[in-house]
């Protein structure tokens, strides 16, 4: 009875199997107290849907204008796909003019990290180069106007007195190319500042195809009037220190260079080998850099470069001074009677004589160091000859290890941190789109 | 319907609209008789909106209105929670119009309940039960259709309904007696 009972409500609103169905009907056919329960039930049903008053309808209207007028998820309409295509597009196009110029400053960063230090001369030019070629390349700037005046200065002085070693000719040969060159002691390798220009040029000879004529000319003029003492010092790490001492010496000599002095050490631990060089300071970068290639090259080199133009010419304007004063002590001489005139004119002339050739030395000094750049190279070799490795503490080598892994997680960091930032123009959208789009759909979604 | 449907499915809002307009007046008065008239519009046009978008994954296992049905029913829901609406889902159709017996039915019949005690009956049900007799006695949905809008099985329904069933019939057993 009790499972009649259960099935009642399901019987009354017809949710039984047939078989079921006819189960419960014979049991409510049976029983009185059942009918009256299925009437109750009827009834209370009744009741029910009676008090459920059917509400009045509202705001149909509004449902259908909000239906019609809802917008698909822009990326599937056509519309959008469209949008989103065009999109991609940009975005391609800006990566494709990132790539070269991402490309270029790479270059110019590793450019910079080989030579860097050791171009500091080069920058100077550079910068000067890019300054004149502001003013419009065609005024001149003030150092310009005063190496003119030195030029004609030193020209008109070695016309009248050519100094030692120097030869008409090669005065002659300068005169017409530089500012400088009427002193150079040979022609034929005079111009290490022209030379280093042209070699520059070599070098790098995309770029001096960019270049116009005019800017490649006076920029020649300029590198030519420069006067600059580069000096540099590399330690190298070699196998062999006696082999790389014999390359330095070729390197040397195979851009008109030499070796000024050069010695080695033996110590209990170490073999190192001290190659000072002079090379024409327009093959100072090439050299610098064959000779780091020799081995491994301990940190960077050390370069110092002094700009001697300003000097240079104020050598020469002192020279004219004392020349001049040298012909009247001459004339002076020339019309003196008395011993004691003589004799302190002559000692006045002895005196401006040694300051000349004192000026003289000087000068020839100063461009002798600004056409032959110095470079010293220590060698080292990688293993003590001889001597077997030095056993090491563990907890020093652990230590060593330690330190060594945490700077090189650093710098994966660092590296890691410098590519997003760089990349930060294409990958920063991206992420605000993507996150935007996420955040909208979620809305959708929660809405 | 079909094609309509089909159509509504590749987007076509006309063909939306079509549905909407044949299903508003149960999916307003099942969002009404939970929330009340004043959230039953935002409660159906949410229910509309949602099933535009999510109609690719209708499967037509069962009728498309218990489809809406069970839309609404999460809306209504959604909606009592955000508002922290006082009266709970289900009560609003028991909203008091009036005490004292019910009027005689249309056919003469003599009222067995007083419609107020039926009332009082009906909140004093547990809201799963109401909830099932809501959909079942006044929506008019089977058995398998308020278990689907409800997400239950449909041997729970049958059960909840039995009980509720019970509940209701102890409750006015003394008037039932006294009809009687």
């Amino acid at each position: 009875m009790n499972d009649v009972r259960e099935d009642l409500k399901a019987f009354v609103d017809g949710e039984l199997t047939a078989e079921r169905m006819a189960e419960v009907q014979a049991a409510v056919d049976a029983d009185p107290e059942l009918q009256k329960e299925v009437s109750f039930m009827k009834a209370l049903g009744f009741e029910i849907r009676r008090l459920a008053q059917e509400p009045k309808v509202e705001g149909r209207a509004k449902a259908l204008s909000a239906v019609r007028s809802r917008k698909a998820f822009w990326l599937f309409t056509p519309g959008g796909a469209l949008k989103t295509a065009f999109g991609l597009g940009c975005a391609a196009l800006i990566w494709l003019a990132f790539i070269p110029f991402l490309s270029r400053s790479g270059e110019f960063s590793a450019m910079d990290v080989g030579s860097s230090p050791s171009s500091s001369a080069e920058m100077a030019a550079e910068n000067q180069f890019s300054r004149k070629e502001w003013d419009g390349g065609g005024a001149l700037s003030e150092s310009d106007a005063e190496m003119e005046r030195a030029k004609a200065s030193t020209d008109d002085f070695n016309a009248r007195t050519p100094a030692a070693g120097e030869s008409p000719q090669n005065s002659a040969a300068g005169a017409g190319r530089g500012l400088y060159s009427p002193n150079l002691p040979n022609a034929p390798a005079a111009m290490p500042q022209a030379q280093g220009g042209a070699q520059t040029k070599e070098a790098k000879p995309e770029e001096s195809a960019k270049r116009s004529d005019s800017t490649t000319q006076y920029r020649s003029r300029s590198e030519a009037a420069r006067m600059v003492i580069q000096n540099a010092d590399l330690r190298v790490k070699v196998e062999s220190v006696e082999t790389a001492m014999d390359d330095a010496l070729k390197i040397a000599l195979s851009v008109g260079g030499f070796v000024e002095n050069s010695s080695s050490t033996n110590s209990a631990k170490d073999l190192t080998g001290l190659v000072i060089i002079r090379v024409p300071s327009g093959t100072f970068e090439t050299v610098l850099k064959r000779l780091g290639e020799l081995g491994e090259r301990i940190g960077p080199p050390n370069v110092n470069s002094v700009d001697v133009t300003k000097q240079y010419a104020d050598f020469a304007g002192r020279l004219k001074v004392l020349h001049a004063e040298e012909d009247s002590y001459v004339t002076m001489l020339r019309g003196a009677r008395k011993i004691g005139e003589i004799l302190e004119i002559k000692d006045r002339l002895s005196q401006v004589r040694q300051e000349i050739q004192s000026l003289e030395e000087q000068r020839i000094a100063l461009k002798d160091q600004s056409m032959l750049s110095t470079i010293t190279a220590q060698f080292e070799q990688k293993k003590a000859v001889g001597e077997p490795a030095p056993p090491q503490d563990w907890a020093e080598e652990t230590w060593a290890g330690a330190v060594n892994g945490m700077k090189s997680a650093g710098r994966f960091l660092g590296q890691v941190l410098i590519v997003l930032f760089v990349y930060a123009p294409l990958w920063l959208p991206a992420t605000a789109v993507a996150y935007w789009l996420v955040r909208k759909s979620r809305v959708h979604a929660a809405s | 319907m079909d094609s309509e449907l089909e159509r509504a499915r590749r987007g076509d809002r006309e063909a939306m609209a079509q549905i909407v307009d044949r299903h508003y007046d149960a999916v307003y008065c099942f969002c009404a008789r939970r929330l009340g008239p004043d959230l039953a519009q935002d409660a159906a046009q949410e229910t509309f909106i949602t099933a535009q978008k999510r109609l690719k994954s209708f499967g037509e296992v069962s009728a498309l209105s218990t489809w809406l049905f069970g839309i609404a029913h999460n809306h209504c829901r959604n909606l009592s929670r955000k508002r922290k609406a006082e009266m709970a889902v289900c009560d609003s159709w028991l909203e008091s119009e009036g005490s004292g017996p019910m009027a005689p039915s249309e056919d003469g019949e003599q009222n067995l309940v007083d419609r107020e005690a039926l009332r009082t009956a009906l909140h004093r049900l547990s809201e799963s039960h109401r909830e099932v007799v809501l959909l079942h006695e006044v929506e008019g949905l089977t058995y398998e259709e308020a278990a689907e809008v409800l997400g239950v099985p449909a041997g729970t329904v049958k059960s909840r309904l039995h009980h509720a069933f019970q509940n209701l019939r102890m409750a006015l057993a003394p008037r039932e007696e006294v009809s009687a």
